[in-house]
């Protein structure tokens, strides 16, 4: 059994040998290359648009917030560290102006509102509304974790990023990021049975 | 029998956190193996992954994603141009304000160093974002039609065309572009037009003495080098009034593989290839352009013509992989929709 989580793909390697490091372009973008933005937006778009969804919920703001996060990006380029992949700077950055925005509770919980009438691939009823019943538990927890919690635990849990690189990206220690994930996944856990700690 | 609480329980967790490792990593992983607790506990925990990775994502489309890259860049464009960063980029506005004392006009000019104030881009049916800082283009308006002189560089241009009525017409060192759709990108160097890619719509390239081309959505045109004149005419610097346009022309070039830069031509050998039905090497040759001009204006049309030719080769793998590198690389390309398809 693997202990360790599967990052997220930040791009297969045939594809990074093909395009402009991310830090190249960021040195392009802190130099007002406009195209820069645009190829940075290409890449990343998709991973920071699906973070902020799921921590705003509401396509509206999420836009915005979007927006905002390449903007932010554009802005302070200059400051880019040059690691390989600009992506959890990106999401560090959106993460900080969701918890800046402090608007997204009412709007998480209008979102999960709607989470019930997904649909689930399971062939068996039965598991299915097992499964239906934790999503649905989840779901209301983190509509009531704090803005700190949720944002942590989707970064690393979902966004694949490391512990290292969220403290990087949020610029707080990294026993923070720990305690905080740990905090959320203990909410979550006592929220669905299956879950709970022997 | 019940064995208690494993006292290596919380060692699962910091494990997944990153804060274990060498030996004690090591020797947790073989613990977990005996252990039924640990690993139920490291099952939790992907179970809890799953879940949160299942939460749904709004699908996305693609025409909203475009526009939104459209408005950052015109966003950041604007900033770039405004007085608390203008020092920064002085020798930007600085040489446009030089370009432009020529264009003396009745209409309201609007130009990039900003002798008067852009409409919002919520309002501007126009958007228009240059994609280098040297980048030398005005843009006028006169009654219903918007005129935009490009002098160097690259523009990308989208028209929201709610007014039928509306025109927008480039004038290039060579000839100009009429829009008749509603999002393409021109590139100028050199006084001359180097290359024009239309993503949405169709537009007309009239160049002087020279047939005009219809370039429709999904086409790139690149010049015929061997055939460009060495003076080309220069089009009209803006005028007051609106300068009547010829009639749409029927398309007398090939709007794509034009070129006979060696560039053009590995593009046009790949297509040809393709086009006879060889398509083992026509992938081979897609890949190869695709990895070695990864900015150049075809390099799209390639990463989609690559996709095809490895279907048509039988290689459905390697389509599949092609295809996810085409959504990967191009998140808002006109092919998506059709690429999306093969990709799953």
């Amino acid at each position: 059994m693997a202990l360790g989580r599967q990052p997220r793909a930040l791009g297969n390697a045939a594809r990074e040998s093909l395009t402009t490091p991310d830090a190249a372009l960021m040195t392009r973008l802190a130099e007002g290359d406009l195209g820069a933005l645009g190829e940075i937006y290409d890449r990343h778009r998709d991973a920071v648009h699906r973070f902020v969804v799921r921590a705003t919920a509401k396509p509206d703001d999420a836009d915005d917030l979007v927006q905002n996060t390449f903007l932010t990006s554009a802005r302070i380029a200059s400051r880019f560290d040059g690691r390989e992949s600009c992506r959890p700077w990106l999401i560090g950055i959106a993460a900080r102006l969701l918890q800046e925005g402090a608007r997204q509770r009412g709007t998480v919980a209008r979102f999960l509102s709607r989470f019930g009438s997904r649909s689930s691939p399971s062939p068996n009823p039965e598991s299915e509304l097992e499964a239906r019943s934790a999503l649905e538990q989840v779901t209301a927890t983190i509509a009531r974790m704090t803005t700190a919690k949720r944002i942590v635990l989707l970064m690393v849990e979902v966004e694949g990023l490391s512990c290292s690189a969220v403290a990087a990206a949020l610029e707080i220690p990294i026993g923070t990021v720990w305690t905080r994930l740990h905090a959320a996944r203990r909410e979550l856990r006592a929220a669905v049975p299956e879950w709970r700690e022997p | 029998m019940s064995a208690g609480r494993c006292p290596r329980l919380f060692e699962v967790e910091a494990a997944r956190d990153e804060r274990l490792t060498g030996q004690s990593r090591d020797a947790l992983d073989l613990h977990v193996g005996g252990c039924p607790q640990c690993r139920a506990e490291a099952r939790t925990f992907q179970l809890l992954a799953a879940s949160l990775d299942a939460l749904p994502v709004p699908a996305t489309d693609v025409l909203k994603v475009r526009r939104e890259r459209q408005r950052l860049l015109a966003a950041f464009n604007e900033e770039l141009l405004s007085p608390p960063t203008r020092g920064r980029r002085a020798w930007m506005a600085a040489g446009i304000v030089a370009a432009g004392v020529a264009a003396t006009t009745s209409a309201v000019l609007r130009h990039r160093a900003g002798a008067a104030p852009a409409p919002s881009v919520a309002d501007d049916p126009v958007s228009i974002v240059a994609t280098a800082p040297r980048a030398a283009w005005w843009r006028t308006e006169l009654g219903a039609t918007t005129r935009v002189r490009l002098d160097e560089g690259g523009l990308d241009i989208h028209v929201e065309h709610r007014d039928r009525a509306h025109r927008l017409i480039v004038s290039v060192p060579d000839g100009e572009l009429e829009d008749v759709g509603t999002t393409f990108h021109v590139e100028v160097h050199g006084g001359h037009t180097t290359a024009v890619t239309v993503l949405e719509g169709m537009v007309v390239l009239r160049r002087a003495e020279r047939s005009a081309v219809t370039i429709a959505a999904g086409q790139s045109w690149v010049p015929e080098v061997s055939a460009e004149p060495g003076h080309l005419a220069t089009a009209d610097p803006p005028s007051h009034g609106s300068a009547p346009s010829p009639p749409l022309p029927s398309a007398s070039e090939q709007p794509r593989g034009a070129g006979t830069s060696a560039v053009s031509r590995e593009f046009r050998d790949a297509v040809d290839l393709l086009e006879a039905g060889n398509d083992a090497a026509a992938s081979n040759a897609l890949h190869a352009f695709v990895a070695h001009h990864p900015g150049d204006s075809r390099a799209q049309d390639a990463a989609y013509l690559l996709v095809l030719a490895l279907r048509r080769s039988g290689d459905e793998a390697g389509a599949r992989e092609a295809a996810r590198d085409y959504l990967l690389r191009y998140a808002a390309g006109f092919r998506r929709p059709e690429i999306e398809s093969i990709a799953r």
